[in-house]
């Protein structure tokens, strides 16, 4: 299940609808202490994991895009120049520090060159042993650069970089190795978010060796050489020549990870490990299964079960259970897209009327109350903006139950609404809602919709489709649908990475707004009658207020733009509802006696997790 | 007979050709949403979309597409579900040994259903004859017409509900982790699974037994034999017993086939890995090379068994002469 699906099932189909679940706080609790006095903590163990969504590229760095992925990679096998130190974002875990560089970047005046300086000492896992050097990562960004490896992953963050989009597999002129421990990015224009690209996976350094023997995508993985903490057991049973992956590999089945042998803690301020051993295991079966067989301890953590009602009023319930019950927020939102180009939603009163309608209370019942997060009021979350817009919401109404006098002020300044009575008179206020079949959820959802957009004479004709099929429908133009459910997490803590794939990428997929298109696509798509902008985009857009605020260095003056960027968004565009912006819930065997919250991959650090002896 | 046998060959050779079409042509030209778009990250963006459709060859014409999946079904080495081409788009896993691993699950399935149903259905239906009209049969025959009305996924859950949500004598669902197909079977969580299957089938053998040994029974051999003064059980299982077990080889044979080309219901409501489950997960994820093994495979089984059955009525009905 993708990313984005899984974020959207958080938003639609958490199923919780205990009476335990009303009014208990959804403030964050931890398990044991982190005491910051890392000697209390003990060290050793196996830690067992199970998961019901494997990885989805077998843990090849370059192709994973997937937040367990990216956690596994992060804590474990993949160091990058940057990284993050698994901890909640008040505490700093959603800022970038050195991890395999010896300190940030530094840039030059034209903001054209980064220069990073890579840690001495820092090895490459079994079966290699080598220093990690520069090369390694211009390795990386080269095979990341290789279509044939790169689809399923994001090389359109590192367009910016010289000669990326041109290399095709081939060295990236752009990734410049000074020496063995330099390293230059050149790029073609300013890239704010250096950092954030280079604390991705898929900026993890690559030794030639692997790439010669084990190059396929995939398959890499297998045999990834690992950079960090843990590697796979076995691998220093074989041979970078050998066919058989290691034996704590095995795909789509179990994999086990050993304390990698060349590791040095001393070069690693970001990463705890205690545990001496990680098995992970795939899972087909009932959640609430696993989930039982955590609270029997027979595995410690499901990493992506979504806890069931019946776990929450279990742990809810009982004091000792409580502190074994994580919830967290995360950075992630639970949206309706309102398709700006289509009709009833390319007049903007319409838009600022659903919003004004809308019953999120009901909807946030519906997903199970606190625990499943809080109702939204805006569309990107304060914790990716320095805190900032905590409190605002532009279409508050009392009890967040919708204000229908509000409603029909707005869609009475409405072009469908001809006699200006609020309520709209034109056929194309009925139009199909989609959504997947099976999900009673989200039907229950534009259920809830339906119910509240009805006086303001707004039919939502609710059809259950296949997912692949809803996803046609909704993320491309020539699917003119209007109204699309859904959810999305960040990539990286920058705001960025929720304005521009869901508000400025066109037609890229998951923008169902398709702001940002060209007046081109949209009249090859067969709009007609909208409003284009000196660059050629359909109007309304806000890619010149994407650049500006990317043209700003990373801090608060950066959070402060964006956050005026989403006040903009919401009163001026409203090309989305926000309703919800889910919590992460985790729920901890009883040997886990250390747990932190991983901003940066919205999981629990699975570097930071302790077991009892 | 061999020429019956090779014309059937031949017959088979063209049905799993026409099939492998039509799979082809339902997967790729109607299918429910882009395959490309599946196979793209979370920001399918239409450059990303355009190179999924070059790497995976999605912008061939038809019958180049097809000939290159279709290459892969000539069963010789080298070309039999080829690791170039038959690997699943989803985890870049060689669908022949997925499909060889899912296989052994659902072999186990069959196995101890088809023993299950012939152990119940064919007593309770030479019972049912040999008894007409008893309470003895009015029962069997309610059996038959309530295990027949059963579906498979109602049935299933019913037996998970009330042997292991209330009861807990039975396993939970699933495979433990690290447990093969035999494993899985000796901590019993097969069993709900086999009964399951077994009752439907068994319904039907019943009847079927039934049947066929009542109008056995009313043959004038069968009167003759028993004016010639032979036993009612040497009549019954010796004489009766065999004429109308032939038609039950038959559709065991077709039935065994169908359920190792995956008893999709039952593995989803039990959580078995086995063919079915895989297929579903196949068709789910648009990822078409499984789809098709699968598919042929199924078909393969259906055309094989068909055949085999044919000849194994021959040798047990001496009247019945293929040329």
């Amino acid at each position: 299940m993708k990313r984005y699906l899984r974020f959207a099932v958080v938003a639609a189909v958490l199923a919780v609808v205990a009476a335990a679940c009303g009014g208990n706080t959804t403030s964050p609790t931890g398990t044991g202490t982190d005491t910051g006095d890392p000697t209390d903590i003990p060290r050793g163990g196996t830690l067992t994991i199970a998961h019901t969504q494997d990885f989805f590229n077998g843990l090849d760095p370059t192709q994973e895009y997937y937040s367990v992925s990216w956690e596994f990679l992060r804590c474990c096998m993949a160091r990058t120049l940057l990284s993050y130190t698994g901890r909640p974002a008040d505490e700093g875990g959603g800022v970038p520090q050195p991890d395999l560089a010896t300190a940030l970047p530094t840039v030059s005046e034209d903001q054209l060159t980064w220069t990073f300086t890579i840690k001495p000492g820092v090895m490459f896992g079994s079966p290699l042993g080598r220093e990690i050097e520069a090369q390694d990562f211009a390795n990386a960004i080269q095979r990341l650069s290789d279509p044939k490896i790169n689809s399923e992953s994001y090389p359109f963050y590192y367009t910016a970089i010289s000669g990326f989009s041109d290399a095709k597999g081939k060295p990236v002129e752009g990734m410049v190795v000074v020496d063995a421990k330099t390293l230059e990015v050149r790029l073609d224009q300013p890239e704010p978010d250096i950092p954030y690209l280079f604390s991705l996976a898929a900026s993890a350094p690559l030794p030639q060796e692997l790439l010669d023997t084990h190059y396929d995508a995939v398959e890499l993985g297998q045999f990834l050489v690992s950079s960090g903490p843990y590697e796979w057991e076995g691998m220093d049973q074989i041979a970078l020549s050998d066919k058989e992956p290691p034996s704590g590999m095995d795909i789509e089945k179990s994999y086990v990870l050993v304390r990698n042998p060349f590791y040095d803690q001393a070069t690693d301020d970001l990463r705890q490990s205690y545990v001496d051993r990680i098995e992970v295991t795939s899972y087909a079966g009932e959640v609430q299964e696993l989930l039982d067989k955590v609270d029997a301890g027979a595995i410690d953590w499901c990493v992506d079960c979504l806890a069931t009602s019946a776990t929450l009023k279990l742990y809810q319930g009982d004091p000792e259970l409580q502190q074994r019950l994580i919830i967290h927020p995360s950075d992630a939102l639970a949206y309706t897209g309102l398709n700006v180009f289509e009709a009833p939603f390319d007049d903007v009163h319409v838009r600022k009327a659903v919003n004004w309608a809308l019953d999120k209370q009901a909807l946030w019942i519906l997903a199970g109350g606190p625990p499943a997060g809080t109702v939204a009021g805006h569309f990107v979350p304060s914790g990716m903006m320095g805190g900032l817009n905590v409190d605002y919401n532009p279409y508050e109404t009392p009890n967040n139950e919708g204000d229908i006098e509000a409603a029909k002020a707005e869609m009475a300044l409405s072009k469908y609404d001809t006699d200006g009575d609020g309520v709209c008179d034109a056929e194309e206020c009925t139009f199909d809602a989609l959504t997947v079949t099976g999900d009673n959820d989200a039907i229950k959802a534009l259920q809830i919709a339906q119910e509240s957009y009805a006086p303001l004479g707004i039919t939502l004709n609710i059809k259950a489709i296949n997912y692949n099929a809803l996803v046609d429908k909704c993320s491309t133009l020539v699917g003119h649908t209007p109204y699309c459910q859904a959810g999305w997490g960040k990539d990286y803590p920058s705001p960025y990475t929720f304005f521009f794939p869901l508000l400025d990428a066109g037609a890229n997929g998951s923008n169902y707004s398709f702001m940002g298109a060209t007046a081109d696509d949209l009249t090859a798509a067969g709009y007609s009658g909208f409003e284009t902008d000196a660059a050629g985009l359909g109007s309304p857009n806000i890619t010149a207020d994407i650049v500006a605020c990317r043209q700003i260095a990373i801090g608060p003056d950066q959070d402060a733009c964006w956050a005026a960027l989403d006040a903009k968004v919401m009163e001026e565009i409203a090309p989305l509802i926000p309703r919800r912006f889910p919590n992460d819930i985790d729920v901890l065997g009883a040997r886990i006696v250390n747990y932190e919250y991983d901003q940066f991959a919205g999981i629990g650090a699975i570097d930071h997790i302790a077991v009892s002896p | 007979m061999g020429r019956y046998l090779i014309r059937r060959v031949l017959f088979g050779v063209l049905v799993l050709f026409v099939i492998s079409m039509l799979t082809f042509l339902i997967f790729m030209k109607l299918p429910a949403g882009d395959p490309a778009r599946r196979l793209a990250g979370r920001q399918p963006t239409p450059e990303i979309l355009d190179q999924i459709r070059e790497n995976y060859g999605l912008n061939d014409s038809f019958l180049t597409q097809y000939w290159r999946f279709a290459r892969g079904l000539i069963p010789l080495p080298g070309f039999f579900l080829n690791e170039e081409i038959y690997y699943s788009w989803a985890n870049r896993q060689a669908v022949k040994g997925e499909i060889a691993e899912a296989f052994q699950y659902t072999a186990v399935l069959t196995a101890g259903a088809v023993v299950l149903w012939l152990a119940i259905g064919i007593p309770i239906g030479i019972l049912s004859a040999l008894k007409r009209r008893s309470i003895a049969d009015r029962a069997a025959m309610t059996f038959a017409l309530v295990g027949v009305s059963f579906p498979t996924f109602w049935l299933g859950y019913l037996l998970i509900f009330a042997f292991y949500y209330k009861l807990g004598w039975a396993p939970p669902t699933g495979v433990e982790i690290g447990d093969g197909p035999i494993e899985t079977a000796l901590k019993g969580k097969y069993l709900l699974a086999w009964i399951t299957l077994a009752v439907t089938s068994a319904a039907f053998y019943t009847r079927v037994v039934r049947g066929n040994m009542l109008e056995t029974l009313s043959e004038d051999y069968i009167r003759t034999a028993r004016a010639k003064g032979l036993s009612d059980r040497r009549v019954t299982y010796k004489h009766a017993f065999r004429a109308s077990v032939t038609p039950v080889v038959t559709m065991l044979g077709l039935d065994m086939a169908g359920l190792l080309a995956g008893a999709v219901i039952t593995e989803q409501v039990f959580v078995l890995p086995g063919l079915g489950r895989y297929a579903i997960r196949a068709l789910e994820g648009q990822d078409f090379p499984p789809v098709m093994a699968v598919t042929l495979l199924a078909a393969l089984f259906i055309v094989v068994a068909n055949l085999v059955v044919d000849v194994i009525y021959a040798a047990l009905d001496p009247r019945v002469r293929y040329t």
